[in-house]
């Protein structure tokens, strides 16, 4: 749990305070507006890199026949990169 | 109910390598900044079944679950709870399809939901999501492209 809340600490929606032995955290209040950063954060990096990649190589596995499937291997994975 | 998160884009490829490329590739491509370990050289895999865990393995062989397969429909769409970094118990649902497109190409629609549960952080959300978040991708799609 306290791993989940320092995440949560660092995207900057919850602060923390410790008080004795305990360490006690709160919402924040413009912890809406830091969620949505931080999701749009979290999903553009990936759709970006996803996106970046899925382009840019080629299936490992086609489905379309046993021809293109030896020109694949012989050519690999990455050699659409630069096209 | 706290509305779904979604986002949706377009790849220049088709279906079965969108889909590919997201559930066997992922170690290629995933952000490193978005992992649990924040090691380079991490693999991510998603176990290729209804059940399946998906997890992080780091380069020394420790895991670290991230959500598991609930619904695994290649090359269409899958969906999985999501955990990362975070209980089991609080997982949230991620939902993508792959929608195929003329000109082998794929709209990817992704929803992410089920933050009711969340308590006081799906509060957070829900008051976040008012906002919308229709456009998240479309800046950075641009940017891919030059």
């Amino acid at each position: 749990m306290s791993r989940h809340l320092s995440v949560l600490n660092r995207a900057g929606l919850v602060s923390d305070e410790q008080v004795g032995a305990r360490r006690l955290y709160r919402l924040d209040e413009p912890g809406a507006e830091a969620a949505r950063r931080y999701l749009a954060q979290v999903w553009g990096n990936v759709g970006v890199r996803f996106k970046l990649f899925a382009e840019n190589t080629r299936p490992r596995k086609p489905s379309r026949g046993p021809r293109e499937l030896t020109a694949l291997r012989t050519a690999g994975p990455r050699s659409s990169r630069g096209s | 109910m706290i509305e779904p998160l979604r986002i949706s884009f377009e790849v220049a490829c088709p279906p079965d390598h969108a889909f590919e490329t997201w559930t066997e590739r992922a170690s290629a491509w995933w952000p490193p900044q978005h992992t649990v370990s924040h090691q380079p050289g991490a693999e991510i895999v998603f176990e290729p079944r209804p059940g399946g865990r998906i997890f992080e393995r780091t380069p020394q062989g420790e895991e670290f679950e991230w959500g598991e397969i609930v619904r695994w429909d290649p090359p269409r769409g899958l969906s999985y709870r999501w955990h990362i970094a975070t209980d089991p118990a609080n997982a949230t649902e991620v939902e993508i399809v792959f929608r195929e497109m003329p000109g082998s190409t794929t709209r990817i629609e992704i929803e992410h939901g089920g933050w009711d549960r969340l308590g006081e952080i799906g509060q957070a959300w829900r008051d976040a999501n008012r906002a919308g978040w229709d456009g998240v991708l479309p800046p950075y799609a641009e940017a891919a492209r030059s």
